[in-house]
Protein backbone atom coordinates (compact mmCIF):
# COMPACT_ATOMS: atom_id res chain seq x y z
CA UNK A 1 0.00 0.00 0.00
CA UNK A 2 1.58 3.38 -0.94
CA UNK A 3 2.79 5.33 2.06
CA UNK A 4 2.31 8.94 1.06
CA UNK A 5 0.08 11.31 -0.86
CA UNK A 6 -2.20 8.67 -2.21
CA UNK A 7 -5.44 9.50 -3.94
CA UNK A 8 -8.06 6.79 -3.54
CA UNK A 9 -10.71 6.93 -6.25
CA UNK A 10 -14.01 5.11 -5.80
CA UNK A 11 -15.28 4.03 -9.20
CA UNK A 12 -18.94 3.05 -9.68
CA UNK A 13 -18.64 1.36 -13.07
CA UNK A 14 -20.53 2.58 -16.17
CA UNK A 15 -17.14 3.46 -17.66
CA UNK A 16 -14.12 1.14 -17.49
CA UNK A 17 -11.76 1.82 -14.59
CA UNK A 18 -9.08 2.52 -17.21
CA UNK A 19 -10.75 5.92 -17.70
CA UNK A 20 -8.48 7.16 -14.90
CA UNK A 21 -5.29 6.26 -16.79
CA UNK A 22 -4.46 9.92 -17.36
CA UNK A 23 -4.96 10.79 -13.70
CA UNK A 24 -2.84 7.81 -12.65
CA UNK A 25 0.07 9.34 -14.54
CA UNK A 26 -0.28 12.56 -12.56
CA UNK A 27 -0.96 11.36 -9.01
CA UNK A 28 -0.43 8.22 -6.96
CA UNK A 29 -3.85 6.77 -7.65
CA UNK A 30 -5.53 3.74 -6.12
CA UNK A 31 -8.82 2.94 -7.88
CA UNK A 32 -11.43 0.95 -5.95
CA UNK A 33 -13.70 -0.45 -8.64
CA UNK A 34 -17.10 -1.26 -7.15
CA UNK A 35 -17.79 -3.59 -10.09
CA UNK A 36 -15.31 -5.99 -8.52
CA UNK A 37 -17.82 -6.56 -5.67
CA UNK A 38 -19.91 -9.58 -6.75
CA UNK A 39 -23.26 -8.24 -5.47
CA UNK A 40 -22.69 -4.87 -7.15
CA UNK A 41 -21.60 -6.56 -10.36
CA UNK A 42 -24.74 -8.70 -10.24
CA UNK A 43 -26.83 -5.57 -9.74
CA UNK A 44 -25.28 -3.98 -12.83
CA UNK A 45 -25.86 -7.12 -14.86
CA UNK A 46 -29.33 -8.17 -13.75
CA UNK A 47 -30.76 -4.92 -12.44
CA UNK A 48 -31.28 -6.66 -9.14
CA UNK A 49 -30.21 -4.45 -6.25
CA UNK A 50 -31.12 -6.89 -3.49
CA UNK A 51 -28.28 -7.05 -0.97
CA UNK A 52 -26.66 -3.88 -2.31
CA UNK A 53 -26.66 -0.71 -0.25
CA UNK A 54 -24.65 2.47 0.09
CA UNK A 55 -23.63 1.36 3.59
CA UNK A 56 -22.50 -2.06 2.37
CA UNK A 57 -20.47 -0.60 -0.49
CA UNK A 58 -18.97 1.95 1.90
CA UNK A 59 -17.86 -0.87 4.19
CA UNK A 60 -16.07 -2.49 1.28
CA UNK A 61 -14.29 0.79 0.53
CA UNK A 62 -13.43 1.39 4.19
CA UNK A 63 -11.92 -2.10 4.44
CA UNK A 64 -9.71 -1.35 1.45
CA UNK A 65 -8.47 2.02 2.68
CA UNK A 66 -8.05 1.46 6.38
CA UNK A 67 -4.46 0.32 5.84
CA UNK A 68 -3.32 3.47 4.07
CA UNK A 69 -0.76 5.49 5.96
CA UNK A 70 0.47 9.01 5.40
CA UNK A 71 -1.55 11.90 4.01
CA UNK A 72 -4.16 10.78 1.54
CA UNK A 73 -7.16 12.03 -0.28
CA UNK A 74 -10.43 10.26 -0.99
CA UNK A 75 -12.29 10.88 -4.23
CA UNK A 76 -15.19 9.43 -6.16
CA UNK A 77 -16.86 10.04 -9.47
CA UNK A 78 -20.67 10.08 -9.72
CA UNK A 79 -22.13 7.46 -7.34
CA UNK A 80 -18.52 6.77 -6.33
CA UNK A 81 -18.47 10.15 -4.57
CA UNK A 82 -21.50 9.19 -2.49
CA UNK A 83 -19.93 5.85 -1.55
CA UNK A 84 -16.66 7.60 -0.70
CA UNK A 85 -18.58 10.05 1.50
CA UNK A 86 -20.33 7.18 3.27
CA UNK A 87 -16.98 5.43 3.80
CA UNK A 88 -15.64 8.41 5.75
CA UNK A 89 -18.32 7.81 8.38
CA UNK A 90 -16.85 4.35 9.00
CA UNK A 91 -13.19 5.31 9.43
CA UNK A 92 -11.57 6.04 12.79
CA UNK A 93 -10.51 9.68 13.26
CA UNK A 94 -6.81 8.98 12.79
CA UNK A 95 -7.48 7.23 9.47
CA UNK A 96 -9.57 9.93 7.85
CA UNK A 97 -8.44 11.44 4.53
CA UNK A 98 -7.25 15.03 4.36
CA UNK A 99 -10.09 15.85 2.03
CA UNK A 100 -12.93 14.33 0.05
CA UNK A 101 -13.30 15.25 -3.63
CA UNK A 102 -16.57 14.34 -5.36
CA UNK A 103 -16.67 14.49 -9.16
CA UNK A 104 -20.18 15.54 -10.22
CA UNK A 105 -21.68 13.38 -7.47
CA UNK A 106 -25.24 14.24 -6.53
CA UNK A 107 -25.68 14.54 -2.78
CA UNK A 108 -27.82 11.82 -1.15
CA UNK A 109 -30.46 14.22 0.11
CA UNK A 110 -34.23 13.83 -0.36
CA UNK A 111 -34.64 16.68 -2.86
CA UNK A 112 -32.29 14.89 -5.25
CA UNK A 113 -34.47 11.80 -5.54
CA UNK A 114 -35.54 12.04 -9.17
CA UNK A 115 -37.01 9.66 -11.68
CA UNK A 116 -36.41 9.40 -15.41
CA UNK A 117 -39.91 10.77 -15.98
CA UNK A 118 -38.81 14.03 -14.30
CA UNK A 119 -36.64 14.82 -17.32
CA UNK A 120 -37.60 15.49 -20.96
CA UNK A 121 -36.19 13.25 -23.72
CA UNK A 122 -33.65 15.84 -24.89
CA UNK A 123 -32.04 15.91 -21.44
CA UNK A 124 -31.92 12.13 -21.01
CA UNK A 125 -30.64 11.60 -24.54
CA UNK A 126 -27.99 14.31 -24.13
CA UNK A 127 -26.72 12.50 -21.00
CA UNK A 128 -26.72 9.30 -23.01
CA UNK A 129 -24.69 10.93 -25.78
CA UNK A 130 -22.01 11.85 -23.24
CA UNK A 131 -22.02 8.31 -21.88
CA UNK A 132 -21.80 6.79 -25.36
CA UNK A 133 -18.89 9.01 -26.31
CA UNK A 134 -16.95 8.24 -23.14
CA UNK A 135 -17.71 4.54 -23.42
CA UNK A 136 -16.45 4.49 -27.01
CA UNK A 137 -13.41 6.59 -26.18
CA UNK A 138 -14.39 9.60 -28.26
CA UNK A 139 -16.18 12.91 -28.18
CA UNK A 140 -19.70 13.61 -29.28
CA UNK A 141 -21.00 17.14 -29.45
CA UNK A 142 -24.66 16.94 -30.19
CA UNK A 143 -27.46 19.45 -29.76
CA UNK A 144 -30.65 17.48 -29.16
CA UNK A 145 -33.62 19.77 -29.88
CA UNK A 146 -36.47 19.93 -27.41
CA UNK A 147 -39.87 18.53 -28.27
CA UNK A 148 -38.60 15.36 -29.95
CA UNK A 149 -39.69 11.86 -29.00
CA UNK A 150 -37.03 9.61 -27.46
CA UNK A 151 -36.84 7.73 -30.76
CA UNK A 152 -36.22 10.91 -32.78
CA UNK A 153 -33.77 12.27 -30.20
CA UNK A 154 -31.83 9.00 -30.35
CA UNK A 155 -31.79 9.27 -34.14
CA UNK A 156 -30.07 12.67 -33.80
CA UNK A 157 -27.40 11.14 -31.55
CA UNK A 158 -27.03 8.11 -33.79
CA UNK A 159 -26.43 10.22 -36.90
CA UNK A 160 -23.65 12.11 -35.16
CA UNK A 161 -22.19 8.94 -33.61
CA UNK A 162 -21.99 7.33 -37.05
CA UNK A 163 -20.57 10.48 -38.60
CA UNK A 164 -17.80 10.62 -36.02
CA UNK A 165 -17.09 6.89 -36.23
CA UNK A 166 -18.15 6.13 -32.65
CA UNK A 167 -20.46 3.35 -33.81
CA UNK A 168 -20.67 1.17 -36.90
CA UNK A 169 -22.31 2.88 -39.88
CA UNK A 170 -25.14 0.32 -40.04
CA UNK A 171 -26.26 0.68 -36.41
CA UNK A 172 -29.98 1.39 -36.21
CA UNK A 173 -32.12 3.34 -33.79
CA UNK A 174 -33.42 0.01 -32.43
CA UNK A 175 -29.90 -0.91 -31.35
CA UNK A 176 -29.30 2.52 -29.92
CA UNK A 177 -32.59 2.35 -28.03
CA UNK A 178 -31.58 -0.86 -26.23
CA UNK A 179 -28.31 0.72 -25.15
CA UNK A 180 -30.18 3.85 -24.02
CA UNK A 181 -32.69 1.84 -21.98
CA UNK A 182 -29.99 -0.14 -20.21
CA UNK A 183 -28.07 3.09 -19.56
CA UNK A 184 -31.11 4.80 -18.10
CA UNK A 185 -32.04 1.82 -15.93
CA UNK A 186 -28.55 1.79 -14.46
CA UNK A 187 -28.47 5.51 -13.87
CA UNK A 188 -31.75 5.67 -12.00
CA UNK A 189 -31.07 2.43 -10.15
CA UNK A 190 -28.06 4.24 -8.68
CA UNK A 191 -30.31 7.16 -7.73
CA UNK A 192 -32.66 4.70 -6.00
CA UNK A 193 -29.72 3.11 -4.22
CA UNK A 194 -28.91 6.40 -2.49
CA UNK A 195 -32.56 6.87 -1.43
CA UNK A 196 -32.20 4.39 1.40
CA UNK A 197 -29.08 6.05 2.75
CA UNK A 198 -29.34 8.61 5.53
CA UNK A 199 -26.20 10.65 5.21
CA UNK A 200 -24.66 11.93 8.43
CA UNK A 201 -22.83 15.30 8.49
CA UNK A 202 -19.44 15.39 6.76
CA UNK A 203 -16.38 14.47 8.82
CA UNK A 204 -13.78 15.90 6.44
CA UNK A 205 -13.50 19.02 4.27
CA UNK A 206 -15.03 18.44 0.90
CA UNK A 207 -14.73 19.67 -2.68
CA UNK A 208 -17.32 19.12 -5.37
CA UNK A 209 -15.99 19.34 -8.93
CA UNK A 210 -18.70 20.18 -11.44
CA UNK A 211 -18.16 19.80 -15.18
CA UNK A 212 -19.29 22.42 -17.68
CA UNK A 213 -22.23 20.17 -18.57
CA UNK A 214 -23.22 18.07 -15.57
CA UNK A 215 -26.17 15.77 -15.16
CA UNK A 216 -28.08 18.42 -13.23
CA UNK A 217 -28.07 22.01 -14.40
CA UNK A 218 -29.02 23.34 -10.96
CA UNK A 219 -26.54 25.93 -9.69
CA UNK A 220 -24.59 25.47 -6.48
CA UNK A 221 -23.39 22.34 -4.81
CA UNK A 222 -25.89 19.62 -5.84
CA UNK A 223 -27.18 19.37 -2.26
CA UNK A 224 -23.78 18.77 -0.61
CA UNK A 225 -23.99 22.12 1.20
CA UNK A 226 -26.59 20.52 3.48
CA UNK A 227 -24.09 17.88 4.59
CA UNK A 228 -20.71 19.57 4.37
CA UNK A 229 -20.38 23.10 5.74
CA UNK A 230 -16.67 23.12 4.77
CA UNK A 231 -17.43 22.72 1.09
CA UNK A 232 -15.77 24.18 -1.98
CA UNK A 233 -17.10 23.92 -5.51
CA UNK A 234 -14.66 23.80 -8.43
CA UNK A 235 -15.36 23.60 -12.14
CA UNK A 236 -13.75 21.68 -14.98
CA UNK A 237 -14.38 21.26 -18.72
CA UNK A 238 -16.41 18.43 -20.17
CA UNK A 239 -19.59 16.64 -19.24
CA UNK A 240 -20.46 14.15 -16.52
CA UNK A 241 -18.60 11.39 -18.35
CA UNK A 242 -15.76 13.11 -20.16
CA UNK A 243 -14.73 14.99 -17.00
CA UNK A 244 -12.79 11.96 -15.75
CA UNK A 245 -10.46 12.51 -18.70
CA UNK A 246 -9.89 16.18 -17.80
CA UNK A 247 -6.63 15.21 -16.20
CA UNK A 248 -5.05 18.64 -15.73
CA UNK A 249 -8.07 20.11 -13.98
CA UNK A 250 -8.82 17.13 -11.76
CA UNK A 251 -5.20 16.40 -10.87
CA UNK A 252 -4.81 20.10 -10.04
CA UNK A 253 -7.65 19.88 -7.53
CA UNK A 254 -6.18 16.72 -6.01
CA UNK A 255 -2.72 18.24 -5.63
CA UNK A 256 -4.01 21.45 -4.07
CA UNK A 257 -6.16 19.53 -1.56
CA UNK A 258 -3.27 17.25 -0.67
CA UNK A 259 -1.20 20.36 -0.08
CA UNK A 260 -3.97 21.72 2.12
CA UNK A 261 -4.74 24.55 -0.24
CA UNK A 262 -7.83 25.79 -1.93
CA UNK A 263 -7.37 26.91 -5.53
CA UNK B 1 -47.96 -11.80 -32.37
CA UNK B 2 -44.86 -12.05 -34.58
CA UNK B 3 -43.70 -14.83 -36.87
CA UNK B 4 -41.61 -17.46 -35.16
CA UNK B 5 -38.08 -17.74 -36.47
CA UNK B 6 -36.17 -20.96 -36.83
CA UNK B 7 -32.74 -21.41 -35.31
CA UNK B 8 -31.30 -21.36 -38.84
CA UNK B 9 -32.96 -18.03 -39.60
CA UNK B 10 -31.72 -16.47 -36.37
CA UNK B 11 -28.22 -17.81 -37.03
CA UNK B 12 -28.30 -16.42 -40.55
CA UNK B 13 -29.39 -13.00 -39.29
CA UNK B 14 -26.68 -12.91 -36.62
CA UNK B 15 -23.98 -14.16 -38.99
CA UNK B 16 -24.89 -11.53 -41.59
CA UNK B 17 -24.89 -8.77 -38.97
CA UNK B 18 -21.57 -9.75 -37.44
CA UNK B 19 -19.94 -10.44 -40.80
CA UNK B 20 -20.98 -6.97 -41.95
CA UNK B 21 -19.53 -5.34 -38.89
CA UNK B 22 -16.30 -7.30 -39.03
CA UNK B 23 -16.11 -6.75 -42.80
CA UNK B 24 -15.58 -10.46 -43.46
CA UNK B 25 -17.54 -12.95 -45.62
CA UNK B 26 -20.39 -14.67 -43.69
CA UNK B 27 -18.72 -18.06 -44.10
CA UNK B 28 -15.85 -16.82 -41.95
CA UNK B 29 -18.15 -16.25 -38.97
CA UNK B 30 -18.00 -19.29 -36.69
CA UNK B 31 -21.40 -19.80 -35.01
CA UNK B 32 -19.70 -21.57 -32.10
CA UNK B 33 -17.28 -18.74 -31.40
CA UNK B 34 -17.89 -16.59 -28.32
CA UNK B 35 -19.29 -13.13 -29.03
CA UNK B 36 -16.44 -11.48 -27.14
CA UNK B 37 -13.97 -13.26 -29.42
CA UNK B 38 -15.52 -11.31 -32.30
CA UNK B 39 -14.23 -8.23 -30.46
CA UNK B 40 -17.78 -7.19 -29.58
CA UNK B 41 -17.62 -5.06 -26.48
CA UNK B 42 -20.56 -4.64 -24.08
CA UNK B 43 -21.85 -1.59 -25.95
CA UNK B 44 -21.80 -3.36 -29.29
CA UNK B 45 -23.40 -6.46 -27.79
CA UNK B 46 -26.30 -4.40 -26.44
CA UNK B 47 -26.74 -2.63 -29.78
CA UNK B 48 -26.84 -6.02 -31.49
CA UNK B 49 -29.36 -7.28 -28.91
CA UNK B 50 -31.59 -4.26 -29.59
CA UNK B 51 -31.49 -4.84 -33.32
CA UNK B 52 -32.20 -8.52 -32.84
CA UNK B 53 -35.19 -7.64 -30.62
CA UNK B 54 -36.49 -5.35 -33.32
CA UNK B 55 -36.17 -8.05 -35.96
CA UNK B 56 -37.72 -10.74 -33.77
CA UNK B 57 -40.44 -8.51 -32.36
CA UNK B 58 -39.78 -9.68 -28.82
CA UNK B 59 -37.84 -8.32 -25.90
CA UNK B 60 -34.62 -10.03 -24.85
CA UNK B 61 -33.09 -9.87 -21.41
CA UNK B 62 -30.05 -7.61 -21.34
CA UNK B 63 -27.99 -10.61 -20.26
CA UNK B 64 -29.05 -12.76 -23.23
CA UNK B 65 -25.69 -12.52 -24.99
CA UNK B 66 -23.94 -13.09 -21.67
CA UNK B 67 -25.70 -16.34 -20.85
CA UNK B 68 -25.90 -17.52 -24.46
CA UNK B 69 -22.50 -16.43 -25.65
CA UNK B 70 -22.36 -17.93 -29.15
CA UNK B 71 -24.50 -17.47 -32.25
CA UNK B 72 -25.55 -21.13 -32.13
CA UNK B 73 -26.40 -21.03 -28.43
CA UNK B 74 -28.29 -17.73 -28.66
CA UNK B 75 -30.25 -18.89 -31.71
CA UNK B 76 -31.34 -22.11 -29.99
CA UNK B 77 -32.36 -20.18 -26.88
CA UNK B 78 -34.38 -17.68 -28.93
CA UNK B 79 -36.27 -20.53 -30.58
CA UNK B 80 -37.03 -21.98 -27.15
CA UNK B 81 -38.39 -18.69 -25.77
CA UNK B 82 -40.48 -18.19 -28.92
CA UNK B 83 -41.94 -21.65 -28.34
CA UNK B 84 -42.67 -20.87 -24.69
CA UNK B 85 -44.25 -17.56 -25.64
CA UNK B 86 -46.30 -19.30 -28.33
CA UNK B 87 -47.46 -21.98 -25.91
CA UNK B 88 -48.88 -19.30 -23.61
CA UNK B 89 -51.09 -17.88 -26.37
Amino acid sequence: MPATDTVVMVHPGALPASCYAGLAREVDLLVIDLEQIPSYRAMMLHDDSRGVSVAGLAEHVADRIVRISGPWLLAGWSLGGVIAYAATSLLPDHRLPLHLVALDSIAPVPENQRRASDFPPEVLVTWFAGYLAAKRGGRLTVDVPGGLSVEDALAVVLREAIRTGLVWPDVTVAGMRKLFEVYLTGLFRNVDLTAGYEAPPARVPMTLVRPAVGLLATPGALGWQRLAPALTVEHCPGDHYSMVGETDAIAGVFRSRLAGQLI
Amino acid sequence: MTDRRTAAEVQEWLVARIAGRLAVPPEQVDVDQYFDEFALDSTEALVLAGELENWLGLELETTALWYHPTIADLSAWIVSIQERAGARH
